[in-house]
Order: structure tokens, then C-alpha cells, then sequence
């Protein structure tokens, strides 16, 4: 039991002092003997009756009247009583302080700390106790002092912590840092260490950041210098000898581990036992000594890690350049550099093997292989950064293949499509399929002509169609909505009309066929026709005359007029050119079925003639068919070539006065012969007239979204216009500056758009 | 210690009897009784008026309960704390009561207090001072409060000043000096507070209608057709010119400057923008179809008011107008614009206040009976001079007319400007009225 | 009257040593108290408050007990306001002035700021409105001026009057 002295009398200074400093001492140095509740009461009202005991002055009523203005003292705090025990309290804080400091001079290094945060905790708890006892004075006395503009004057609290400050901070801080930096270097160094010492003095010296301006506002100015800036400047010392040291000794691949070990240990620090705030002055500091001091010979092992496929290294060479500004510039040039090569040379390899005639599937395949290398490369190591993902576009475009134009690569892989959507013994499994089309995909989306594409894909699946040589519905529209996501509705809404028409002619086909089989008893020949709308389609209109055989005319004439019943005023053009048709041989010895030629139309005006004849010179057969010496002469070639038609007189096929005899004995092992096969001249003159109808396209579609754009902006300048052309069309392709400079110029010329007067370059919409 | 409880029941009927005697008695009696209760123990309230005797003579239905003076009975942190919570009035009427109450009620923090509680009085006291307890916030309180009900029923001193030889046109005046310009084409500079004139200038060659200055400058415009820029650092002993600036081909009538640019304008119906340092006439504002009468500067905007009856707001920079206020029915004659409103005089009689931003005029002054020809505003009020020879203080918010001044000038009003403590204005009547509302106030750190 | 037994009472004894039981809420509204429970926390031990007595010490905990559930008023929230007492306080404070006066110093002494409010805003309602005879005549207080230093008083603060 502690003795419980009496309450001083309240106007007792000095027994007031006495029975507080007693009670003050007990909560500073005995707190953990317990505190009762009568203790502090009695220490509480000490203060209170020595505060309040303050009464008006008692000289007032003998003295003459203060008027305005004089001796103001008089009559303002003066009358509170509390500076007495403020200044008893400041110099007792003061002695106090000054045994502890006597006393940590004995103690070095940890020992110091230990003796410092023990010391520290002690006195704050104590202090929060004494600020509650002295609230009575920190109410009234403090308050007013420091109404009254006084700044030497603090609460309790802040007067103890205060006077830390003065009395023992200012004089072991030194010390206590010497001892704290040593700690943190053993640490570093390996050592297990007691980090609840250094967390503890970085909470006293955070506390003590006072605002001198303001003594109820915190700074962290204390903290900052006393502690921060020391323990950065140690940090640089410290990790600029280690890597320099390690670097010297070691490859660049293990430095970096050392460097990212060492950055995440820091990081570590500062949240286990630093101020938050140290945060980026310190890691700033590191990243400076660790990754930016050594940019160089990480770039320069780039290219090593590159070659070498060393995913890791190269990720973690990624992150640590990531931490420092232009740190990974470099890395992104060689990247790109490196791709590009990589790709031109797989295609280099393949345009090797296969010449001109590349096979798409082969270049496809190639481009994807690079691709699927580094972009699996970009997500792992690079964190799938833009910068990264940008550099595997440049291969795809520009390459061996495509010397001559970026539109190479957009027609091979059409090609390639095409080769996987078409009836073949190839045909991947369906869910193979999926998957080639999304690597189809993929590359797809880096082609920049696009519009290419679409021609060639376009072109490809009309044939597909009007042949019947599509392998699979499901994979037809599978790959349709893949580019209608890639590219839009627009993109794709010919290609759908497509298969539109398709539909549409199938029932068109059973209509007239049960509309016939009615009327007129048998239908002489089996009749199937595709009506395909002009705007859709990329079909071109036959080059030559024909003369449809009489024996398929009737049939020919009834569904034109039941065509023309159903929809007048359409207009319908014959593709002679892409139609076909069978013929069964009734002249033949070798066979008793008979065999069966599959021919195209032009082949089956040719050989109906041989009903009436078996031989024909050239110039009857061009003028009984009416077709133009070349085709038939193209066709006559295949007929000859298989032999189902003899050239006699002349040497080779389509001269003047050649002819050409029925061949009797024509034999074949097949019962079904396939004559309609396309002629060879015919396929390469297509792909150009593709290629140049692209370009018709182009300035079409550059011409539309010039006038499109003047339309909304009324008036526009020559840059921002093209610019804006651009970025309308880049999804479609890339338009070339002078280009767009033509269209403009038509544009001119037809009055669409005109320049405005006086100021250069402008133009604006004509209504 | 008896509890207060017990002594209610207990002295209903004792104390009228003593009241009466303490009233009787001797103050300085009861000196000694106050000293003692000085040093009590706030734990033992002393009632002095518990009564020790018993008289059963004095019965009254009146409060019986014992009274405590609690202003001396309670610790006086706490006595003043009470305090917080009565008004100024108050205060001063409880100093009355007695010694004790006098200096309690003067208590310095808490009048500090009270006069930190209306808006608008603001003060520069240096911390030095306060630290030093040279400051007596009561007589701080009791100067600005009277000031402010001068204010309110115009009381004043006035003061004519007389040197100049004719109608006097401009003036602009601190708390040291007044400058002036009249038509005798001198400018004079007077000390506010002896009213001696120190100082006349000589410069320009006809009446100088117009006139502004800070610590480094002064500008005057004239008739001449010239603006004058002064060099005011040494004012005292002399005030030289630094330059001379032409370029309109009319009076000029109105100017003001800020740090870069002064802005003029004439009767020749257009606004020059100058360098304040080279002199150089940056760009000229034309737009008004009439003289214009008078311009103002804020923020890199022009205000400008024209005989042609409009106001006009300008972008200093680009030299255009940004917007017409639109809504006096005669010519202009002054215009004062503070970022927020403008405020206008005019021919038509009335002052006008305006929304810089709507262009809308949100009220309308009626009350002078000729053209206003000068005004003057702050947050609170406008000050006017008109022709009908009066000088009027409006209440800018509510549009009320506060003060009507008949008797300062026997002429048409030509310029008025007022402080916190003075209205200083000019006439044709060749004198300058200096109206003092602070006249033997202590206003040393009111601003 | 004592508190609900319930848990987490807190006894207190006034300076003659009657014994209250209230429950820590309640005492807490003393900011005294509550940074000592805070501090030495709780015990079986009784509290004295050496500066309060009993009927007193009664009526701080009634109030107390009424505002039990107020807000923790805003810091500095000094409402200078003195015609903002509700119905119950104001009745809570119709008492004699002797009793009014160690309220004040009880609210003081254990620092409960609301109750501190509430009767100096009563003492400056007595004073407000009130001629200096008034006030004498209210507190019983004895005019000692002499003529000369009265008629010196009173001009000097003439100022604020009537005008």
C-alpha cells in the first residue's frame, strides 16, 4: 500500500509541489507498483485546488480603478493560477530526463537502443498519465496562455515530449543512429537481429516531430532528418560497394537475382519496421544503386538472354529495368529487332522451299510459329506490356514473301482459308479446325490490308459456294463471325449475304422443279441454277458469247420465264463461264454403262456438237458455240489433253484450221471423268485483277470517308483531314498520304469539297 | 460546511434584513471581508450573505434563498467563463455592480473574444503587441463599435480643406494624405490629419480630371489630352515625372493601373491600354459611341461607362468586349466593378447594380435628383456625389439609403472616396470635404 | 438513488462518504473520470472525489444519466448561445443559487463540459438584461463604489448604451 499523504492546502505552492512531485515521480519511474484510484484522485484535485484557489485580485478593491488602457496585467491571466506548477513540472521533466541521459552513457550499440526504447516507452506511458492529472491546468492556464498567442507554452503531453526532445534527444540521437545503422547493416549482412529496436525509436522520433508554428499539429521533420536521411545515405554506401563488388565477381543473370532479392528486402524493411514515408526516398536510393548504376551491362546481356530463350532472367531483367524511367527502352528496340529477324527468317526458309508458288498453309504456319515463340515470350517475361506486344506485328507485313507489297500476306492467308475450308482429303478434325482458324485469327488481326483479304476471302468463297466445294457449313460461319468480331458487321456483310443467296436458290430450284414435273411430264435434263445478287458477289461477267446447246435450251427459257413471273424487272445475267454440267457417253465400247463427263458449260456445247458429227475443224466449232477463240481453245486444250476429243490436222491445240475428232476409243479407269478443271492462264490473271480492284476500292472507300468527314466538320484543315481519313480507314488498311492527297484532288475536280479563300490549305463541304 | 441545501431550509427569513445593511454600509467596510474571500478555498463556498443573525421582521415573499456572487465565489477562470456568454452590453453594464465586477467584466481574453465575433471587424494588431499586453481589447471593442454606429447615424466631423482655385474634379486619399486635382491644373497633396496643404504640382496644361496612386506612382489625366505619370517614392520632398503619354485626341477623363498596365479613357470615345513601364500604347479599345466617362481595372477585365449609356466589359488582353449592361436610359458617369458586381452612375439619376457575369441588373437606386456623377462601394455600402450637391451612403445588399449628406458642398459633387473611418469628396464648389467618422477614436489597429 | 446493478459499475464516494454506484457510461460523461478508468482501469475500489459532496454528487449523476446517449459534442464546439436549454435542463436547473454554484464547480471539478455549459449559461441568464441595481439586487452584492468612482464607471461605459 502506498502512503496517501493529506491534500496540501490549495494556496501552498510549495506543498503543492511537494506532495505532486512525489506523486509525478511515483508515475515516472514506480508505475508498474500500480496507481490506486485515491492517488490520482488526490494527485487530480492537487492541481485542481491549487488552480482554482485563484480568486479576482485581491489588491482590486483598495487601489484605485484601472481605467481604459492602463495596467492591462492586471486584469488578464494573471489571475489564473498554473504557471507556478507549469515551470515546477518543466524543470522537474528536465531533471528527470537528465539521470536517464547520465545514464545512457554507459551503454553502446544495441545496448543503447535496448536502454533508449525502454526508456522511451516508459516515459510516454508515464507522460500520457501525468497529461490526465495535469488536465486541470492543460483546460484553463495552457489554454489561455496559448489563446494569448504564447508558443513556448504546451499542453502536458507535448511539454514532455517536449522536453525529450530537448533534454535527451538532442543529446543521444547520435548515438542511438550509430547504434541503429549498425543494426540494420548486420541485418543486412545476414544476422538475425532484434528489429523491434529500430520500429521503436523511429515511433520516438516520428512523435517528436513537433510543429513549432503549431504544437498540435505533427511533422515529420524530426523523423527525417535525424533518421531517414542517415539510414538512406547508409543504404547508398552500403549497396553501391556490395554491387559493385558482386557485379565484378559474378555473371549478370546472378546480379540481378542479388538485385531483386535485395530490392524486396528493402521493401520489406519499410514495412516491418521503417516509417512509411521512407518508402521512396529509400527505394529510389536502391533502384539507383542497384539497377540504374548497372543499366549497361544488363542491355548488353539482352540479347544473350534473348537468344537463349532464358525466360526467367529475362523477366526478372524486365522488372528490375521496369523500376527506373528508360530503363526498358533499350529492350524494347531489341526486342523488336530481334522478332522481326526471327520471323523474316522462318519465312526466309520456307520462300526457299517454295518459290513463287508458296504454299499458304507453309507461310501461315511459319508466320504463327514466330509468333506463338514471342508473344508467349511478351505475357511471361514482359509482363504482356504494349510495348512489347507491338514489336510482333512488324514481320507480318513486311517479309520476304511480300517484297513487292504489304498485300501479299493478307492473299496468302485468304489462301490458306480457303485451302481449310474447301472439300479436300486434307480437311483438318473439326476441333483441329477451331483452332487453326484462331491462329488464322491471330495473325489476322496484325495484317494491315485488310480489305485484301476480304477481296481475296470473298472471291474464294464464291467459288466455294457456286461449286459446291465448302466443306463444312458450321465452319463457314464460324470463321465469318470471327472476322465480324475482328473487323465489324460491314466487314462481313457481303460474305453473309452470301450464304444468303445460297439458301434462297436452293428453294428457288424446288419451286420450279415441282412447278415442271407438273406441267410437263419429265424434265428433260436435271437443271440447277444459283441466283446470285450482283451487289455481293465478286463474279465476273463472262468475257465471251455462248450458244446454250439446244439440248438444254427448253429448259433454259422455262426457268427464265418462271423467274421473270416471280420477280420482274429483275435482270438476269448467265455465268456461263462458272456453270457446269455431266454428260453420259452412249458411243463408247469400252464401257457398257457408259461413262460420265463432268464438264463445264462451255465443254458441253463443245462436245453436244458430236451428236451430229464427229469431227469439227476449229472455226466450226467457234462458230457453232459462238465462243471466243480463246476460251475455246482453252477448253479444247483440256478435252484434248484427256484425251476425249483427237486433234488431227495441226500441230497444237486452237491454230487456224485445226481439227478435232471424237475419240471412239476413249477409255478411262474411272466411270466418272472430271474435265471441268480450271485453266491455268485464267488463275493468275485473276489474283492481279483482285489485287487492282483493291486498289479501285481503296480510293472508293477513301473518297467516301473524305465526304463523310467534310459532311459533319463543314470546314477542315489538310492535315486533320487526312488524319482523320486515317484513323477512319485504319481498320480496313493503312491509306497512303498521297493517295488520300488524290482523292481529295477528284474530290475537287467533281465540286464535292472546295478550298476556302485565303486560307492555305482549308477546305470546306459544298452543300 | 453546511450543504446549500440544508441552508435553504434553513434561512428563509434572515437575509433581507442583512441585504439591507450590506447596501448601507461603508464600501470601504467591506474591504477586508474581500480580501479574505480572495483566499478561500474554492471547496468551501463562502456565502457572505448567508446571514448570521435572525430577524423575523423582514419576511417577504421575494426570492429567499440564499445569494452568492459567484463572479467572486468561483475560481475566476470559471467567473470569466461565464462571461463568454453574455453580450458586449452586458458586459459593460456588469462592470458596473461593483469593484470585483468591474475588473472581471474587463477581463481581457474574453473581450478579445467578443470583438473577434463580428464579421467584419478586422483588426492588425502584431503578435508583439499582443504578447507585450498592450493591447486593451475593451477599448479596442468600444472604438470600433463606435465607428461603426457613427456610421450608422452619420455622425461626424467635418473638415474643409481650401487651396485650390477652382472646380476640384479628383481625389484619392490613405491615412496620411489627400491628393487632389482640379481644374486650376495642379494637383495638391494635403496632410489628412492637419489639413495643410504640402505639396502642388504643376504639369499639365488644363484641368486635370483625373487621378489614381500607389506607393511608387501616381497618373494623372487632363484635359491636355496627356496622362502624366509621377514618381511618388519621395512624395514628401518632391514628386517628379517620370513620363508623359499621348495618344488621345479628346480629354482625358478617367484612368487607373494596376502593376502592368494603366488604362485610360476619353472624351474622344476610346480606351488606351499603356505599359505601366515603357509607356508604350499597347492597344486601343473602341466600341463606345459616346465619351467615355469613366473605366476601371480588375483582374486583366476593363469596366468602362459612356455617355452613350452603356457599360461595357472588356478583356484587357485581347482588346475585345465580353458584354453591354444594358439599362440606363441616359449617359453614364461613373462605374466602380469589384469582380463581382459593378455598380454605376448615371444621368438618368439612379445607380445601378449589376452582375459582372449575367450582365443583369440585379437592383436599382433611386434618390438623387440629378446625375450621379462619382461613387464608391465596398462589401457593405456605396458611397455617391451628385449633382444635387449631396453626398448619399446606400447599403449595398439590401439597396437601402442609409446616409443623406445636404449640407457639405454648394456645388455639383465632382469625386467622393471613403475609408473605414473617413468620406473625403469634391466640388465645383472649389473645396474638399473631409467628413471624419473615427474623430478622437483610437483606430490605430482597425482595418 | 444508485445505478441498475448491472455490469461494469463504477462506485464513487463523495467527500463525506456516501457511496454511489453508476454504471461506467454514466460516470464517463466526466471526462475526468473516464481518462482515470482509462488509465488505472477497473477495480472493485471505490473512487473518491474529495470535491463533491453527496446531494451534489446526486444530482451530477441524474444529469449524467439523462444525457447518458448525447453525441460526444464536437470539438471546440463553443456555442456562446445561451437560449438553447431544453425543457429538462432548464428544469434541472431551477435550483437555489447555492446549489447552482457547486454544481458549477462539481461540473468544473470532474470536467463534464455540457453540465459546465448548461449553469454558466443559467448565471449569465440571472446576469443578462439586468441594470447593475438588477444584478446587485439578484447576487445580493454590495455596491462598493464610492460616488466619484461610480459616476467614473458608469461613464465609462456609456458607450454601449441606448444611442
Amino acid at each position: 500500500m502506498e502512503a496517501n499523504p493529506p491534500l496540501p492546502a490549495p494556496n501552498d505552492l510549495a506543498a503543492t509541489w511537494a506532495f505532486l512531485e512525489n506523486g509525478i515521480d511515483q508515475i515516472m519511474n514506480r508505475l508498474e507498483e500500480g496507481l490506486s484510484y485515491k492517488r490520482y484522485m488526490d494527485l487530480y484535485t492537487g492541481i485542481y485546488n491549487y488552480c482554482t484557489s485563484s480568486r479576482m485580485n485581491p489588491g482590486f478593491a483598495s487601489e484605485p480603478l484601472a481605467g481604459p488602457g492602463s495596467n492591462l496585467n492586471n486584469n488578464r491571466g494573471a489571475n489564473l493560477m498554473g504557471s507556478d506548477l507549469y515551470q515546477n513540472l518543466q524543470r522537474y521533466l528536465e531533471r528527470h530526463l537528465f539521470t536517464i541521459r547520465e545514464n545512457s552513457t554507459q551503454y553502446m550499440d544495441e545496448n543503447l537502443l535496448r536502454y533508449y526504447t525502454k526508456h522511451w516507452d516508459k516515459y510516454t506511458t508515464a507522460s500520457s498519465y501525468v497529461h490526465h492529472v495535469f488536465r486541470y491546468l492543460n483546460r484553463h492556464w495552457v489554454k489561455r496562455e496559448i489563446d494569448e498567442g504564447r508558443k513556448t507554452v504546451y499542453d502536458v503531453y507535448t511539454l514532455t515530449l517536449v522536453s525529450w526532445r530537448d533534454h535527451m534527444f538532442m543529446h543521444v540521437e547520435r548515438h542511438v543512429m550509430t547504434a541503429v545503422l549498425k543494426l540494420i547493416e548486420r541485418q543486412r549482412n545476414g544476422e538475425t537481429v532484434e528489429t523491434g529496436l529500430v520500429k521503436s525509436v523511429v515511433d520516438s522520433f516520428v512523435s517528436l516531430g513537433l510543429d513549432d508554428a503549431d504544437s498540435t499539429k505533427s511533422t515529420l521533420e524530426v523523423y527525417r532528418d535525424h533518421f531517414e536521411r542517415p539510414f538512406v545515405e547508409a543504404s547508398e554506401v552500403y549497396y553501391k560497394a556490395e554491387s559493385e563488388k558482386f557485379v565484378s565477381e559474378n555473371s549478370v543473370t546472378d546480379y540481378m537475382k542479388k538485385a531483386e532479392t535485395r530490392l524486396a528486402e528493402e521493401e520489406n524493411r519499410v514495412k516491418m519496421y521503417l516509417h512509411a514515408s521512407t518508402h521512396k526516398p529509400l527505394i529510389t536510393t536502391c533502384e539507383t544503386v542497384l539497377v540504374k548504376n548497372h543499366t549497361d551491362i544488363m542491355w548488353d546481356e539482352f540479347q544473350n538472354l534473348l537468344n537463349m530463350d532464358k525466360l526467367d532472367d529475362l523477366h526478372r531483367m524486365y522488372s528490375l529495368l521496369s523500376r527506373i524511367p528508360e530503363g526498358l527502352d533499350p529492350l524494347r528496340t531489341r526486342f523488336e529487332e530481334h522478332v522481326r529477324k526471327a520471323g523474316l527468317n522462318a519465312i526466309e526458309k520456307i520462300a526457299d522451299q517454295g518459290g513463287d508458288t508458296m504454299e499458304p498453309k507453309t507461310y501461315v504456319d511459319a508466320l504463327l510459329e514466330v509468333h506463338r515463340k514471342y508473344n508467349d515470350m511478351v505475357s511471361t517475361a514482359f509482363r504482356g506490356e504494349a510495348g512489347f506486344v507491338a514489336s510482333l506485328d512488324k514481320f507480318v507485313n513486311r517479309n520476304n514473301v511480300c517484297k513487292s507489297s504489304t498485300s501479299k500476306s493478307p492473299e496468302l492467308l485468304a489462301r490458306f482459308c480457303d485451302s481449310l475450308l474447301r472439300k479436300s482429303a486434307k480437311n483438318p478434325e473439326e476441333g483441329d479446325l477451331e483452332d487453326v482458324l484462331n491462329n488464322i485469327m491471330t495473325v489476322f488481326k496484325y495484317v494491315e490490308d485488310k480489305d485484301v483479304f476480304q477481296k481475296f476471302y470473298s472471291k474464294m468463297l464464291a467459288k466455294r459456294l457456286v461449286n459446291g466445294t465448302s466443306a463444312s457449313e458450321d465452319a463457314e460461319s464460324s470463321m465469318i463471325s470471327k472476322l465480324k468480331e475482328a473487323c465489324g458487321f460491314e466487314y462481313t456483310s457481303k460474305l453473309q449475304r452470301m450464304f444468303t443467296d445460297m439458301g434462297l436458290s436452293k428453294d428457288l430450284n424446288d419451286q420450279f422443279k415441282d412447278r415442271f414435273s407438273v406441267e410437263a411430264g419429265e424434265p428433260q435434263v436435271d437443271f440447277s441454277v444459283l441466283v446470285l445478287g450482283t451487289a455481293s458477289w465478286p463474279l465476273q461477267p463472262s468475257t465471251t458469247n455462248f450458244i446454250i446447246p439446244e439440248e438444254v435450251e427448253r429448259t433454259f427459257q422455262r426457268f427464265k420465264m418462271f423467274y421473270q413471273n416471280k420477280h420482274s424487272g429483275r435482270k438476269l445475267n448467265w455465268l456461263f463461264h462458272l456453270s457446269k454440267g455431266e454428260l453420259k457417253t452412249n458411243y463408247l465400247k469400252a464401257t457398257k454403262t457408259g461413262y460420265t463427263f463432268q464438264v463445264s458449260t462451255y465443254q458441253m456445247g463443245i462436245l453436244l456438237q458430236y451428236n451430229k458429227d464427229t469431227s469439227y475443224a476449229f472455226e466450226e466449232l467457234s462458230q457453232s458455240t459462238d465462243l471466243s477463240p480463246d476460251v475455246l481453245s482453252g477448253q479444247l486444250g483440256i478435252l484434248v489433253k484427256a484425251k476425249v476429243l483427237l486433234l488431227s490436222n495441226g500441230s497444237s491445240v486452237g491454230e487456224p484450221s485445226s481439227r478435232y475428232d471424237l475419240n471412239m476409243d476413249f477409255k478411262s479407269k474411272k466411270v466418272r471423268i472430271q474435265l471441268n478443271v480450271p485453266v491455268k492462264s485464267e488463275q493468275k490473271v485473276e489474283v492481279e485483277e483482285t489485287h487492282k480492284t483493291v486498289e479501285e476500292d481503296r480510293k472508293l472507300l477513301m473518297q467516301a470517308a473524305i465526304v463523310r468527314i467534310m459532311k459533319t466538320r463543314k470546314t477542315m484543315k489538310h492535315v486533320t483531314l487526312v488524319q482523320e481519313v486515317i484513323s477512319q480507314l485504319s481498320n480496313r488498311f493503312k491509306p497512303r498520304v498521297p493517295d488520300i492527297k488524290k482523292c481529295i484532288d477528284v474530290l475537287l475536280e467533281k465540286e464535292y469539297i472546295e478550298r476556302v479563300d485565303g486560307q492555305k490549305d482549308m477546305f470546306s463541304y459544298v452543300a | 460546511m453546511k450543504s446549500p441545501k440544508s441552508a435553504l431550509l434553513g434561512s428563509k427569513s434572515r437575509f433581507l434584513k442583512i441585504f439591507t445593511k450590506v447596501i448601507n454600509e461603508d464600501p470601504r467596510n467591506r474591504t477586508i471581508s474581500r480580501r479574505q474571500l480572495s483566499a478561500l478555498s474554492p471547496t468551501k463556498p463562502h456565502f457572505p450573505n448567508v446571514p448570521e443573525v435572525e430577524d423575523e421582521g423582514f419576511f417577504t415573499v421575494e426570492d429567499l434563498t440564499p445569494k452568492i456572487d459567484f463572479l467572486i465565489s468561483l475560481p475566476y477562470e470559471i467567473a470569466a467563463y461565464i462571461l463568454v456568454f453574455v453580450d458586449f452590453k452586458t458586459l459593460c453594464r456588469m462592470s458596473r455592480v461593483s469593484r470585483a465586477w468591474y475588473c472581471i467584466s474587463r477581463d481581457n481574453e474574453i473581450w478579445r473574444g467578443m470583438y473577434a465575433l463580428n464579421e467584419g471587424w478586422k483588426h492588425n494588431v502584431p503578435r508583439e503587441v499582443t504578447l507585450a499586453g498592450e493591447v486593451d481589447w475593451k477599448h479596442m471593442y468600444k472604438n470600433r463599435y463606435t465607428l461603426a454606429i457613427r456610421w450608422k447615424k452619420g455622425e461626424c466631423e467635418k473638415r474643409y480643406l481650401k487651396g485650390h482655385s477652382d472646380s476640384v474634379y479628383c481625389i484619392q486619399f490613405d491615412e496620411h494624405k489627400i491628393v487632389t486635382g482640379s481644374r486650376d491644373k495642379t494637383i495638391k497633396f494635403w496632410d489628412i490629419n492637419t489639413g495643410n496643404c504640402f505639396q502642388t504640382l504643376h504639369g499639365h496644361d488644363l484641368s486635370v480630371l483625373c487621378l489614381q496612386y500607389n506607393n511608387y506612382i501616381m497618373v494623372s489625366g487632363s484635359s491636355d489630352m496627356t496622362i502624366i505619370v509621377w514618381d511618388m517614392s519621395n512624395y514628401k520632398q518632391n514628386v517628379p515625372q517620370l513620363m508623359r503619354l499621348e495618344g488621345h485626341c479628346a480629354g482625358v477623363l478617367d484612368i487607373c493601373f494596376d502593376s502592368y498596365h494603366i488604362v485610360s479613357c476619353s472624351k474622344d470615345s476610346t480606351i488606351k491600354v499603356w505599359d505601366v513601364q515603357t509607356g508604350e500604347n499597347l492597344r486601343t479599345l473602341s466600341g463606345h459611341r459616346g465619351p467615355v466617362n469613366a473605366v476601371q481595372l480588375k483582374d486583366n477585365r476593363i469596366i468602362s461607362a459612356s455617355g452613350d449609356a452603356l457599360i461595357k466589359l472588356w478583356d484587357l488582353e485581347k482588346g475585345t468586349c465580353i458584354r453591354d449592361f444594358v439599362g440606363h436610359t441616359r449617359g453614364l458617369a461613373c462605374v466602380q466593378f469589384d469582380g463581382k458586381y459593378v455598380v454605376s452612375g448615371s444621368n438618368d439619376r439612379t445607380i445601378k447594380i449589376w452582375d459582372v457575369e449575367t450582365a443583369q441588373c440585379v437592383r436599382t437606386l433611386d434618390g438623387h435628383t440629378d446625375l450621379v456623377r462619382t461613387l464608391h462601394f465596398d462589401n457593405d455600402k456605396i458611397v455617391s456625389g451628385s449633382y444635387d450637391q449631396t453626398v448619399k451612403v446606400w447599403d449595398l445588399k439590401s439597396g437601402k439609403q442609409l446616409l443623406d449628406f445636404h449640407e457639405g458642398h454648394t456645388s455639383w459633387v465632382f469625386d467622393v472616396q471613403f475609408s473605414l473611418t473617413k468620406i473625403v469628396s469634391s466640388s465645383q464648389d472649389q473645396k474638399i470635404l473631409v467628413m471624419d467618422f473615427a474623430d478622437d477614436l483610437d483606430t490605430r489597429y482597425v482595418i | 438513488m444508485t445505478g441498475a446493478p448491472e455490469q461494469r459499475n463504477v462506485k464513487l464516494t463523495s467527500s463525506e462518504g456516501t457511496e454511489f454506484k453508476v454504471e461506467r457510461d454514466v460516470a464517463e460523461k466526466s471526462v475526468l473520470l473516464k481518462n482515470m478508468l482509462e488509465d488505472v482501469g477497473e477495480s472493485d475500489m471505490a473512487i473518491p472525489l474529495p470535491n463533491v459532496t453527496g446531494p451534489i454528487l446526486q444530482k451530477v449523476i441524474e444529469y449524467c444519466i439523462h444525457h447518458r446517449d448525447d453525441p460526444v459534442p464536437a470539438h471546440d464546439d463553443d456555442t456562446k448561445k445561451t437560449d438553447d436549454i431544453d425543457d429538462w435542463d432548464a428544469e434541472f436547473c431551477k435550483v437555489d443559487q447555492g446549489t447552482l454554484y457547486e454544481l458549477i464547480l462539481a461540473s468544473n471539478y470532474l470536467d463534464i463540459k455540457p453540465l459546465l455549459d448548461l449553469t454558466c449559461k443559467t448565471v449569465a441568464n440571472m446576469i443578462k438584461g439586468k441594470s447593475p441595481e438588477e444584478i446587485r439586487k439578484t447576487f445580493n452584492i454590495a455596491n462598493d463604489f464610492t460616488p466619484e468612482e461610480e459616476e467614473q464607471v458608469r461613464r465609462e461605459n456609456e458607450w454601449c448604451e441606448g444611442r
